[in-house]
């Protein structure tokens, strides 16, 4: 290959880690302004904690592995800490996002060899890793502003927050009430739906424009959202008096964001376009599987931890076709010739 | 599961297989052992072959109970029994028993010894033996119980595999306890709770509070135990690195003679 001469005309890409994480920073912004319009100032925070632990925890390594600190200006870092920061409820104690932080830079990136080694998406394992240890923190959220009298500038007095059910967490213990009843009742905050679900189409247009950007392929979000349809409809099929309908699916928690910056981690997830689609499809049904049948109210951090467990064995059986060859040689009988 | 203990099961199996006829006439082995260098012993039960660290053998109660440092203990104290209890009888009856039924034979011990592990544990330490559960009668299946009765018991007198037997089961334990007490402090602040479940109510005393109400519930959980193994694992081998760096100057003068560059790793 290296005899190989090249002339010009070249084409230049200027897809650099680098740029890419401007990028992906950028898509981050509507969404952030949204959350943080809605739950407070407190998101702000947790995300200047998560991204300072998570910098520091880079450069620390940097230092242990005597590399040059030129590395955190890749903005790899900073990237995951946002991604964990947007996360974390508005209302956490300091020492959450902090311990995020330094847990999704040091257990979730460097200890497995650092940029590109991670077998597991970092901000997700961190954000598991502090929705185990510390669930009562982890699942208190405060009541968005639209709220009467829970605005952060004019809190009730001798107060620091209203705290409220998310959609999903609201769902779970609803207990045997029907699903009419549910909605009559008061146990789920309209603006508190509201809230969510602007801060969701927020995400969608940081990931449309990531998709303008070819930064990430169009065919991964749309797998994952419209499995949560399907799949969600489906199972709500089974019992639409007590099972989630599809569309808060899609409104409530998580779901939109990690279908766009999420699913999308290059590294921790499939290679081939196929394979990608494979992994959207596997985590929509798991995430299905937990908000229905499982003891947690969102399953989407789980859903991605698991399938990225599974991404190898995805790859291995759903390698692309090489230039040259009429099939695709995929699966056990390739014989492992296209290492 | 004997594909993950390096060197000394895999090739022990053989040797037994090629010397069984003449097992019974006489043991071959043994007077090669019979000046057996106990210090070798003990630093391969200890270290070298560590059955938690090296062998990776008996992980399952390992992961699982060791969420104190008193839970730890008894299950170190029960699998130590069972292993000087199996190593002893496995090497008194070594040259009775014919090589195709030594395995069953060997898991019967086993189980006998764990069946008065457990009542033992009953009798005396009810609370501690209702915590650990399901994982006392398990240790039947510790895999380091049976290699060390097939790897080494089998094949040697008794002094030496009691010896052999202690070091193994004293490495284990050492590390159960290493990791109970990791997983105690940052878990649930404090180190040696509940010790009277183990030493009697004046054990009641001994509990050290690091920090008070405070709860990693991870740690507490299976994947808590994961991430203490893979730190203790990841230690261990950085104090290997370290003692091989150290006793590294006295063979580069004798290599400098012959230029060739090894290119296998080293074994």
């Amino acid at each position: 290959m290296p005899l190989l001469k090249l002339s010009s005309p070249h084409a230049h890409s200027q897809t650099s880690t680098r740029w890419i994480m401007q990028q992906v920073l950028l898509a981050c912004l509507p969404g952030i302004l949204l959350l943080s319009w809605h739950f407070g100032p407190g998101i702000l925070i947790n995300l200047l904690l998560t991204c300072s632990s998570a910098l520091l925890a880079e450069a620390l390594v940097c230092r242990l592995r005597r590399r040059s600190l030129a590395q955190l200006q890749d903005y790899s870092a900073l990237v995951t800490g946002v991604l964990l920061g947007v996360c974390l409820p508005a209302t956490a104690p300091w020492w959450i996002p902090v311990i995020g932080g330094l847990f999704a830079l040091l257990c979730g990136k460097h200890l497995f060899g650092g940029l590109g080694q991670n077998p597991f998406n970092p901000a997700m394992a961190a954000y598991a890793f502090l929705l185990i240890s510390f669930p009562v923190q982890m699942s208190i959220w405060p009541l968005p502003q639209a709220v009467e009298g829970t605005h952060w500038l004019h809190t009730l007095p001798g107060t620091d927050a209203l705290t409220g059910a998310t959609a999903l967490d609201a769902w779970r213990n609803k207990g045997l009430l029907m699903a009419d009843e549910f909605w009559q009742s008061d146990r789920l905050q309209p603006a508190m739906l509201q809230a969510t679900t602007s801060v969701a189409l927020a995400w969608l247009l940081g990931g449309l424009y990531l998709i303008a950007r070819r930064i990430i392929q169009w065919q991964l979000p749309l797998t994952f959202l419209l499995t949560l349809l399907v799949f969600g409809a489906l199972v709500w099929g089974l019992d639409t008096s007590h099972h989630i309908p599809p569309w808060l699916h899609l409104a409530a928690g998580s779901a939109v964001f990690a279908a766009f910056f999420i699913l999308t981690d290059p590294v921790s997830g499939a290679t081939s376009l196929k394979g990608k689609m494979v992994f959207a499809l596997g985590a929509g049904i798991l995430v299905i599987s937990i908000r229905t049948w499982g003891s947690y109210p969102d399953g989407v951090a789980f859903s991605v931890l698991l399938m990225n467990f599974a991404a190898p064995a995805i790859d291995y059986y759903t390698r692309p076709r090489v230039y040259g060859h009429d099939k695709a040689h995929s699966g056990m009988k390739s014989g492992g010739q296209h290492k | 599961m004997s594909t993950t203990a390096p060197s000394q099961t895999a090739p022990s199996q053989t040797t037994v297989s090629q010397t069984a006829p003449a097992l019974a006439s006489s043991p071959p082995a043994s007077s090669a052992v019979s000046q057996a260098n106990y210090g070798k012993i003990s630093a391969d039960g200890l270290w070298h072959n560590n059955p938690a660290l090296v062998q990776l053998l008996g992980l399952c109660p390992l992961l699982a109970v060791t969420g104190t440092v008193v839970n730890s203990l008894g299950l170190a104290a029960a699998t130590l029994l069972v292993l000087l209890g199996s190593s002893l009888s496995v090497s008194i009856i070594r040259n009775h028993v014919a090589s195709s039924v030594r395995l069953p034979a060997f898991v019967m011990i086993i189980a006998s010894f764990v069946t008065c592990a457990e009542l033992l544990m009953q009798a005396f330490t009810y609370e501690l033996y209702q915590i650990l559960g399901i994982f006392i009668p398990l240790i039947v299946t510790n895999c380091a119980i049976l290699g060390r009765a097939d790897a080494f018991a089998s094949k040697n007198p008794p002094l030496p595999a009691l010896v052999d037997a202690l070091m193994v089961g004293l490495g284990f334990a050492a590390v159960l306890v290493l990791l109970g007490a990791f997983r105690e402090i940052l878990g649930q602040g404090t180190l040696f709770s509940g010790m009277e479940l183990l030493f009697g109510p004046a054990a009641a005393q001994w509990q050290i509070t690091f920090f008070s109400d405070f709860q990693v519930l991870i740690l507490l959980l299976p994947p808590g135990a994961f991430f203490g193994m893979g730190l203790i694992i990841a230690l261990k081998n950085l104090i290997d690195q370290q003692l091989k760096q150290r006793a590294k100057p006295q063979p580069v003068a004798t290599e400098k003679a012959s230029r060739r560059v090894r290119l296998t790793p080293s074994a």
